[in-house]
């Protein structure tokens, strides 16, 4: 069972507008995020489907989707928060892609990771669909890693790859 | 009322609160739990009107949480608020006695909807 970039674009776009109150317009633009930090949220899917589910933004623009979740100004909310809304958005998104995956698969607590220039890799998964978005002018990717039974890693020129991975993530929590 | 929020994300838990506030439910007494293990010493301690419970949380999950309150014969309304709700998870979740499974994301109506006959 194949998940397509249009079941992405809709669960991305209903956890945006319900929880943020935010439009996500998807773009055709390569998925590549800007320079500079960014965070990572990953939860990973195991069972009758393998594999796992990233959202990567800025780290401004996480800022202000903490800021937005916790009702606050977005100098006022701490890197916990931060990571702690961006950490339930993955687990949103990759909670309603699990559903439409083969079943029974469970769905992991989810991860975080900041920091620039870093690679993200799913071992044993390849990055089967992707879709780049903008949110307030601000980029945000969302893609399903699946299992593959070639090279465990994430290609060089996917999503989650980049150029540089000797920098490595700065925070990481489950 | 005193309404107990489980969640092991603190932005969950201020979403869910801010969202009872606007569907009436301003004048409760709002607790929080990290996980179903805290939710439980507090329920234990003190049984609130109604529970909020997330699914998947480390230490102790939502249905491990309800599966222990019936062990101890505790009866409450319990409720999930989970980005999981397969069908699978729905009967699961209503065999062990949970009002409904609200998924995530939801709106103040669906939690308005789902609180509507407790």
């Amino acid at each position: 069972m194949t998940v397509t970039e249009n079941e992405i674009i809709e669960v991305a776009n209903v956890v945006w507008e319900s929880m943020l109150g935010l439009e996500l317009e998807p773009t055709l633009a390569d998925p590549v995020l800007p320079e500079g930090s960014f965070m990572t949220g990953c939860v990973l899917i195991n069972g009758a489907f393998e594999g796992g589910v990233t959202l990567q933004v800025p780290s401004g623009t996480a800022r202000d989707i903490a800021a937005l979740m916790f009702g606050m100004e977005p100098d006022e909310v701490s890197d916990e928060e931060t990571t702690d809304a961006i950490g339930e958005l993955a687990n949103m998104v990759g909670g309603n892609l699990k559903a439409l995956v083969v079943q029974p698969s469970k769905l992991s607590l989810p991860s975080v990771t900041e920091g620039s220039n870093y690679r993200v890799s799913i071992p044993g998964t390849v990055a089967t669909t992707r879709c780049a978005f903008q949110c307030e002018g601000m980029p945000v990717l969302v893609a399903l890693h699946t299992r593959s039974d070639g090279d465990a890693t994430v290609k060089p020129h996917d999503s989650t790859t980049h150029d540089n991975p000797n920098e490595t993530s700065a925070r990481s929590v489950a | 009322m005193r309404i107990l929020l489980v969640d092991d994300s603190k932005a969950m838990r201020m979403i869910v609160m801010r969202q009872l506030r606007q569907i009436g439910y301003g004048d409760s007494e709002f607790i929080e739990a990290n996980n179903g293990r805290e939710a439980l010493d507090l329920i234990m301690a003190d049984a609130p009107s109604l529970v909020l419970c997330d699914w998947n949380m480390p230490e102790m999950s939502g249905i491990e949480l309800l599966t222990a309150l019936n062990t101890n014969n505790v009866k409450l309304p319990f409720g999930f608020v989970t980005s999981e709700g397969t069908p699978e998870m729905r009967k699961l979740a209503e065999d062990a006695g949970a009002r409904f499974l609200v998924s995530k994301p939801f709106t103040a109506d669906d939690l308005e909807h789902a609180l509507a006959g407790i």
